[in-house]
């Protein structure tokens, strides 16, 4: 086989990154070679909370179950199967690549793949060439055409995924609810407590209480030690299922919480984990763009100090929330309307904070309300409009 | 055409040079020289005029980065540098013996520049020391009517940090410009 070359226009994109599920870490380790050799600069195989897609393996044991996984934590990420047979029912965001795989195929599908997930949706279309390519590689004139159409649907869905993809991972997809009726409120609350945020919240109380370092276990994210004192935390757990625990409800009896009191040695910096980072994510995680119960959104909220930004998962919009929140007491409701962002984004921020202990809501009648008029723009909100394109840029690089 | 600023400032060894560099469009222009005085203990070459870079942006605008000289005594053209500028990054080094008396010391230094504009804190070398923490930051900020700035931990070798910093110091001069 040669090696692959990149069209020009695709080479100033980024990096596409791609998670695996049900391969065997040897399979891993050897794709991630392949990759790193054959597809450098154009893809590269990461833990599944930074991926922009998925390689799932459909031919692993208890691979449907991960498929079922998937769509329930990510429904709208791009997943790429590679399976020995057909399926009856492909997701729309998922492209069905039959083995035995064709090399110069799986680099087709993944080059055109990272160009429509980071370009523009308009774009993003498959030129003619590009499909009779496709097609005349694939060279199985029975299966192209669908194979094709597969590809091309579910590269759709990858633009439109990615156009969001800010907010794909962390904040879910919750459209904004009409706060003045009853009935749709209630659909903008969850409970911390039946999440891993809350049995990890529950554990660090109980641990400062007994001084003692806890041990949380479960099927679904293995052993995470907690230092309570030191606020750190050691887990073992690989990124995608610590991921998919936190996104999901646990049941009380999933979840055994046990002090180590015979003094573990204290982890090496490499092992530790921040426990402000640590609950930070799994607060965006289970929030999913819903508020705490027990939040009133009609409430002005205070933001005490800003988080520590830089060392920690940073949500769509948190600079511009913070920057609102950390001015005046604002009514969280109305937050996304004067920032003209998805009520989710600024429930998940909330969320977050909350778990930090960095908001308080300002119940004194003496707070003045920010309202929208008296947030002047600065005189040079075109300067700052154009710096802040770049800068965000910077960060996703 | 208008110029615009941002200036970033602290003690000696606190990462200006690297933070410029880090987000500079361009090689910053550096004006190192070999400490001769006390400075040295702390980094071999000080920077005795200023650092400067560029971040460039559409239509031709560009922001002007300029780092202060970290010598107190070459303090005397902080006032000319800030002029017109956006707002300031002040870096602190986290493992200097008493780094609340560089944070009070350049926040005076700053004061009128501050209340004009605005600013954010990056603590850097908080890998070597972890103490103070960012909330002991706070304390100390709050007496001084800073307790809503945006304090950072930072690696100026970080772009990603560097980036977040300023951006952070943008959305606090005005939410709503991202709009």
């Amino acid at each position: 086989m040669t090696n692959i070359t990149v069209p020009n226009k695709l080479s100033d994109l980024p990096v596409l990154k791609l998670c695996t599920k049900g391969l065997s870490e040897r399979t891993t380790r050897t794709m991630a070679v392949f990759i790193e050799r054959q597809l450098a600069g154009v893809c590269e195989l990461v833990p599944g909370d930074l991926a922009d897609a998925v390689l799932i393996d459909l031919d692993a044991q208890g691979a449907k179950q991960l498929m079922a996984e998937q769509l329930e934590i990510a429904p709208n990420q791009p997943m790429l199967l590679l399976s020995l047979s057909t399926l009856d029912q492909l997701p729309p965001n998922a492209i069905l690549l039959q083995k035995p795989i064709n090399v110069d195929v799986f680099f087709k599908i993944l080059c055109d793949l990272r160009s429509q997930v980071f370009k523009p949706r308009q774009e993003c279309h498959f030129s003619a060439a590009n499909e009779q390519v496709l097609q005349s590689r694939l060279g199985r004139a029975g299966d192209t055409g669908s194979a094709t159409k597969t590809l091309v649907e579910a590269t759709d869905h990858a633009a439109k995924h990615l156009n969001s993809r800010e907010s794909h991972f962390y904040i879910g997809s919750m459209p904004d609810v009409d706060l003045s009726q009853t009935g749709e409120r209630a659909k903008v609350f969850y409970d911390p407590r039946e999440f891993l945020l809350g049995f990890v919240q529950k554990a660090v109380a109980q641990g400062l209480e007994a001084a003692s370092v806890v041990r949380l276990s479960s099927f679904a994210f293995g052993d995470i030690e907690i230092y309570p004192f030191a606020r750190k935390v050691v887990s073992h757990t690989p990124a995608s299922a610590l991921y998919a625990a936190g996104r999901l409800p646990l049941r009380e009896g999933d979840v055994r919480i046990a002090f180590d009191r015979a003094a573990p040695q204290f982890p090496t910096s490499e092992q530790q984990e921040s426990l402000d980072e640590y609950l930070w994510k799994l607060a965006l995680w289970a929030s999913r763009g819903r508020l705490p119960v027990g939040t009133d959104p009609d409430l002005p909220v205070v933001l005490k100090r800003w988080p520590n930004l830089t060392r920690l998962l940073v949500s769509p919009h948190a600079t511009r929330i913070a920057g609102l929140w950390a001015r005046e007491p604002l009514v969280l409701s109305n937050s996304a309307t004067v920032l003209c962002i998805p009520q989710r984004y600024v429930f998940a921020f909330y969320s977050a904070c909350v778990a930090l202990e960095l908001v308080t809501p300002a119940k004194r009648a003496l707070d003045p309300l920010l309202v929208v008029e008296t947030v002047r723009p600065h005189e040079k909100r075109g300067i700052f409009r154009m710096l802040l394109s770049k800068l965000v840029g910077n960060r996703e690089e | 055409m208008a110029v615009y600023k941002i200036i970033f400032t602290g003690p000696v060894g606190a990462g200006k040079t690297t933070a410029i560099s880090s987000l500079s469009d361009i090689p910053p222009v550096k004006t190192d020289r070999l400490a001769s005085d006390m400075t040295r203990e702390r980094k071999p070459e000080t920077t005795v005029a200023m650092d400067y870079g560029l971040v460039n942006l559409a239509n031709g605008v560009a922001i002007h980065l300029y780092g202060t000289p970290g010598q107190e005594r070459f303090d005397f053209m902080w006032e000319i540098l800030v002029e017109g500028g956006i707002g300031l990054v002040l870096l602190i080094d986290n493992t200097r013996p008493d780094p609340f008396v560089d944070l009070r010391f350049f926040v005076k230094a700053f004061r009128k520049f501050i209340d004009q504009t605005g600013v954010v804190i990056g603590v850097t070398r908080t890998d070597i020391r972890a103490q103070p923490a960012i909330e002991d930051y706070y304390r100390e900020l709050a007496p001084l009517g800073l307790a809503s700035i945006p304090v950072f931990e930072v690696d100026a070798r970080k772009r990603k940090d560097v980036s977040l910093l300023v951006e952070a110091l943008l959305c606090s001069l005005d939410p709503l410009a991202a709009a």
